[in-house]
Parts: C-alpha cells; sequence; structure tokens
C-alpha cells in the first residue's frame, strides 16, 4: 500500500494532490501517535491541540483531509464541522473518538463525514478512507 | 395575691352602696322605725314602771341586722336621745331613783347591744371579705389547673406521682390520655405495665425498683403498646419529694413518638443519602477512570500499529519505529500513573479502621434496604448470635458488602412464585472469627458459576454489572477475612463470609 507521492508533480498537468493531513486532539499522547502512524502511511501531517487553532492556521489549501476527535474542551469535532460548513470550506473530515454514540455517529455522518471510527482505532481503517480520498482524486493510484 | 375585686373598701365595712332602697331593708327599717314610736310613746306617755326603753335594743338590732354601719351608729343614737326624752317627759316634776336607774340601765342595754351589734357587723363584714378572697384564689386556681391541663396536652407530658411503699399513684388526665384509659381506671404501676411494649417490660420494673429503693432521679425511655398494637415512645423522668417521712417520687411522662419517628426516619434518610451518594461517587469515578485511560491506551494501540507499519516496509525506517515504541512505553506508564492516582485518592476516602459490633452494623444494613426487601416481598428472618462478634475495619464498607450481598440474595429470588425468604445469621465461625450467613430461597447457585460469581465482570443479570460480588471480595479479604457460596439446604445459595474478630489491636491496623 502506498501513499500519495511525496513531492507534488508541480508540471503534472493533473491538479496537484494535497498530501497534508491535518490531525486535531487534545491529548498529545493520541496527536503523536496518529502522526506516526500517517506518516508510515505516507502522509504529511500537520498537529493542532485545538479546533480553533486549527482555524486560526488558515492553512486550508493543501489540506487532503481533517482527522479530528469529537469531545475536545472549548469547540467540538462536530462543532467544527459546521464552521467548515459556514465557511464553505469542503475539507474531508475524519472523526476519531473515544466516546461514539449513536446520536454523534449520526450528525458526523449526516453533516458529510468521510469516516467515524471508534478509539483505539485499527490503522487499516484509517488507510482505507484515507485511500478513499485518494481515488477521488487521483483515480490511478492505489 | 393583690386585693380581690371585692366590694369591701379599705376599712372593712360594707358597701354603702348596697341601697337603702331595697325592699327587706325598707321594712326592716320601718318596723324598727315603727317599733321605736311604739316604745317611746310608752315610755314616755304612759306611767308604766317599767324599764320600757330596753325595747329599743330590738330597734338597734334590727337596723344592724340590715343597714350599714353608719346607719346602726345612727340608730343607736337615736335610741338614745329617745330613751332621754322619754325620761325627761315623764319624770318631769320628780326624779326618783327608781326612774333613773330605769333609764340608766335602758341607756346602758342600747349602748351595749349597739356596741355588740357593730362588732357583729364588722365580723361579717371580715367573713365575707375572706370569702370572697377565698372565691378569688379558686377561680385563680383554676384557671391556673386549666393553663397547666392544656400545656400538658398541647407538649404530650403527663404528671405522674407515686407513693412509695404502697404503690398509690395520681394521673393528670393528659397521662389517661397517654396510657389510653378511662377515668374510672385507678393509677397502678400494674396498668402501666399492661400497656407497656413487652420487650421494655424489664425496663419499666427496673425503674419501678430503683423507686422503691429510693433512687434520687428517675429517667428511662420505653415503648407502650395500645390495646389495637398502635406503638408510642414515651420518655419518663422522675425525682424524690420527701413529705414527712412518706417517699413520694413526682414525674412526668411524655409521648416522644413523633420525635423518636423523625429522628429514626431522618437517621434512615442520611443514611440512604450517603448511600446514594456513594454510589453516583462512584459512576462517577468509574467514568473518570475510563476517560483517563483510554486515549493512553488508543495512543498505544496507534504506535504499535504505525511501528509495525515502519518496520513492514522494503526499507524499514528503523528510527520512526524506535520512535513509536518509546511513546508506547511511555503512554503506557502514564496510563499506570493514571490508576495509582484513582486509587490513592480512593484510599484516601477511606474511613479510619474502628472496633464496631457486627450485629450493629447487619441490622443498619438491613434498615437500609427494607424499603426494596418489602417492595420485592421478601420476608427477613434475622438471627444474631449474642453477645455481638466484634471486628475491626471500616463499618461503612463492610455495611456495603452486606448490602450488596442481601440484594444479589433479593435478585436471585425476583419473579419466582414460591416465597421468598432470607435468611441472616451472625455466629463465630471459630475462636478468632466471625460468621456472617445469607441465605435467600432462589433457585440457587450452578456448579459452574459457584466460582466465579466473585470474579468482575461475571454476571448472570441482563444489565448487570458484575462489579458487586468482586468488590465485596476485595472488602472482606483486605479485612483479612474469606468470603464464599455454597447451595443453602433448602436449595437457595448461601453467601457467606468471615472476618477476624478484634483482639484489642483495632488503632494500629489500617482498614482496607
Amino acid at each position: 500500500m502506498t501513499g500519495p507521492r511525496r513531492q507534488p508533480m508541480i508540471e503534472d498537468t493533473r491538479l496537484t494532490f494535497p498530501f497534508l493531513v491535518s490531525v486535531i486532539d487534545d491529548d498529545e499522547s493520541v496527536r503523536a501517535a496518529t502522526s506516526s502512524l500517517l506518516r508510515s502511511l505516507g502522509w504529511e501531517v500537520h498537529l493542532y491541540p485545538s479546533a480553533e487553532s486549527f482555524l486560526e492556521s488558515g492553512h486550508f489549501d493543501e489540506v487532503a483531509c481533517i482527522i479530528s476527535d469529537v469531545q475536545m474542551p472549548g469547540m467540538t469535532g462536530l462543532q467544527l464541522q459546521q464552521r467548515l460548513r459556514e465557511l464553505g470550506l469542503a475539507l474531508p473530515i475524519i472523526f476519531i473518538t473515544a466516546f461514539a454514540s449513536d446520536a454523534v455517529r449520526r450528525q458526523a455522518l449526516d453533516g458529510g463525514a468521510l469516516c467515524f471510527l471508534g478509539k483505539p482505532v485499527d490503522g487499516a481503517v484509517v488507510s482505507e478512507c484515507l485511500s478513499t480520498l485518494q481515488r477521488t482524486f487521483d483515480p490511478g493510484a492505489q | 395575691m393583690h386585693k380581690p375585686l371585692s366590694p369591701a373598701d379599705s376599712r372593712g365595712q360594707p358597701n354603702e352602696s348596697v341601697s337603702p332602697l331595697r325592699p327587706e331593708v325598707r321594712i326592716a327599717w320601718a318596723l324598727a322605725g315603727a317599733l321605736a314610736l311604739t316604745v317611746f310613746l310608752i315610755d314616755a306617755l304612759t306611767p308604766l314602771d317599767i324599764a320600757i326603753a330596753v325595747f329599743y335594743v330590738v330597734v338597734v338590732l334590727l337596723v344592724a341586722s340590715s343597714g350599714g354601719r353608719t346607719a346602726t351608729v345612727r340608730a343607736a343614737w337615736g335610741c338614745v336621745l329617745l330613751t332621754l326624752a322619754g325620761f325627761a317627759l315623764s319624770h318631769d316634776d320628780s326624779v326618783s331613783t327608781g326612774a333613773i336607774a330605769r333609764c340608766a340601765v335602758s341607756l346602758l342595754a342600747i349602748a351595749t347591744t349597739s356596741y355588740l351589734a357593730l362588732r357583729n357587723q364588722t365580723a361579717t363584714a371580715d367573713l365575707r371579705e375572706q370569702v370572697e378572697e377565698r372565691k378569688q384564689a379558686e377561680r385563680a386556681l383554676e384557671r391556673t389547673e386549666a393553663f397547666l391541663l392544656d400545656a400538658q396536652r398541647l407538649s404530650r407530658t403527663a404528671s405522674i406521682a407515686t407513693r412509695l411503699p404502697e404503690g398509690t399513684m395520681w394521673w393528670s388526665d393528659e397521662a389517661y390520655r397517654i396510657f389510653d384509659y378511662t377515668r374510672d381506671v385507678t393509677p397502678s404501676i400494674d396498668a402501666i405495665l399492661a400497656r407497656t411494649h413487652p420487650d421494655d417490660l424489664a425496663l419499666v420494673r427496673n425503674a419501678y425498683e430503683n423507686e422503691r429503693g429510693g433512687a434520687p432521679v428517675i429517667d428511662v425511655e420505653h415503648r407502650l403498646r395500645m390495646p389495637d398494637g398502635a406503638i408510642k415512645h414515651v420518655h419518663y423522668v422522675a425525682h424524690v419529694v420527701q413529705r414527712s417521712g412518706e417517699l413520694e417520687y413526682a414525674g412526668a411522662l411524655m409521648d416522644i413518638t413523633e420525635t423518636t419517628l423523625a429522628q429514626e426516619a431522618l437517621a434512615r434518610s442520611t443514611a440512604e443519602l450517603a448511600h446514594v451518594t456513594r454510589i453516583s461517587m462512584l459512576g462517577e469515578l468509574a467514568a473518570s477512570i475510563a476517560h483517563e485511560t483510554t486515549q493512553p491506551i488508543a495512543a498505544i494501540v496507534t504506535c504499535g500499529d504505525a511501528a509495525l507499519r515502519w518496520l513492514n516496509r522494503p526499507q524499514p525506517d528503523l528510527a520512526e519505529a524506535k520512535q513509536s515504541i518509546t511513546q508506547m512505553i511511555r503512554d503506557a506508564k502514564r496510563a499506570s500513573d493514571v490508576i495509582q492516582r484513582i486509587r490513592a485518592m480512593a484510599k484516601k476516602h477511606e474511613g479510619p479502621a474502628a472496633r464496631f459490633a457486627l450485629n450493629g452494623t447487619v441490622e443498619e444494613a438491613l434498615e437500609l434496604v427494607r424499603g426494596e426487601l418489602d417492595r420485592h416481598s421478601v420476608a427477613v428472618h434475622v438471627q444474631l448470635a449474642e453477645p455481638s462478634p466484634v471486628v475491626c475495619g471500616d463499618r461503612v464498607q463492610l455495611q456495603q458488602v452486606l448490602i450488596n450481598v442481601i440484594m444479589n440474595g433479593t435478585q436471585a429470588m425476583a419473579g419466582q412464585n414460591t416465597p421468598r425468604r432470607l435468611h441472616v445469621a451472625t455466629r463465630m465461625f471459630d475462636d478468632n472469627h466471625a460468621h456472617v450467613i445469607v441465605e435467600d430461597s432462589g433457585p440457587g447457585i450452578g456448579e459452574e458459576s459457584a466460582g466465579r460469581i466473585f470474579n468482575a465482570f461475571f454476571t448472570t443479570k441482563a444489565d448487570g454489572m458484575g462489579m458487586g460480588l468482586s468488590i465485596c471480595r476485595s472488602i472482606v479479604e483486605a479485612h483479612g477475612g474469606r468470603i464464599w457460596a455454597e447451595g443453602a439446604a433448602q436449595g437457595g445459595a448461601s453467601l457467606q463470609f468471615i472476618l477476624p474478630v478484634d483482639r484489642e489491636t483495632c488503632d494500629e491496623q489500617p482498614a482496607g
């Protein structure tokens, strides 16, 4: 299983494929672990301790996907999803949460989430979700 | 006492405002006047040589009997004047010694009679005043007694006086009411004993013996049982009142039923509240444990996953793999720290070890779940060893164990049509251990489950958490005891545990 091409092919006639995943979680260990997993899958990772810090960063163009927790102090994952909708940013979101209740799952998926997963997360499942994204952009890639 | 509101004035004279126009008075005075006139005429105009003037005393007496002091004095003087006038008129030329003597006798008679009549009037006035005062006193006494009776009734306090050694008693109205006797019943210790709760007969008899022995103060609380079965709680206090050699006790009997029941209800509510608070705290604790450990564990799994992927590449990235594994260890330690912290916090809230009677704890536990037992129609048979075994430990924790085991038995019998009975007993297991047995009349424990019911998360209930009996085992074993389950003789389950008996070393040992 390979990830996206590391170097964006600027000369390529195809649209450049964003390779950045933004990970948002208030727990430091979880951020670091998710970062390691995603890098092992070939993605570049930016880490944010909160939804607010992500929104403030403004780095939305290169972001291929957001992986976010739901229960966070301050803005929750679902609130972030809504905010992005309001801003007109169609960024795909994968939710990885410790408290996966049916109501929250339904709201997330109805809001357009790519995947809704429970902690501890299976690396293979994350990889599969991200592959879906890839295929959207680069039908030829694995 | 203040001067009564009687009609007497300060000199003790009868009220002059008693109208002299009263018919009897008028008649009397008319008679007196007529008599005076008659006597005067006879005295002055007839030549009779008798001391007719002596009859003036009748006039004075007539006036004195119906009139006041002033009228009497006036009448007396009037009669004196009439006597002298008569004497003057009938003996104008020759004054014989006989005539003078007769006049003197008459005057003496009038004077003496007047004096005596006046004294009589004063005495009568004094007597009337005394009677009035006494009436006032009696009215005041009646008022006071009425207040007292009212106060007794309102405060449910009765007065009881006892004279010994005969044992005669006097009861106030409220006493009859408290004991539920009619007024025709003779107050006596036997009458009281007839209304005493069977369990408290010894207590009451003992108090009476103390009275017969002359104890200075008696103070006893006991229960009464009325003919209809109602229970009353009363408090009897009495002290010695020496009366000329006889031994007498003045006592108060207070009906404290309402207060006692309220106190018992309050104690029950407080215990229930503490119990519920502990349970909800447990829920909170469980939630925080779950939250604090889920994150590090999730991170550990993801790191492991990542490490495998780093190693699985055609060119394994050892640096990244190492970093992942290092983080795994760090997160595992973090999770472990969290658990330690929570354990320490739980330990901090444990009570200090204390010596306590096991029987009391059993009774308290039963009291706490009485509502539940009633709701499930469970009949409880209690058999407590006397004297109560004494153990050392956390009374609250052991109470939790009892509640848990009792509720377990209750739930085992839920829904069955056969009688639901719970047998709770304490006894000595051996010289060093106290033994508690909780048996139910339920379906019993199967062979395969018997060994596992104390394991965490083992439950046969659809909504059970499986923590109750495993927590019980932790507590019992922390106290140096042992808990197990057997089949009961009649087929139900018998949960039993033993605890070391306190050997005067309680304060040295920590609890749990």
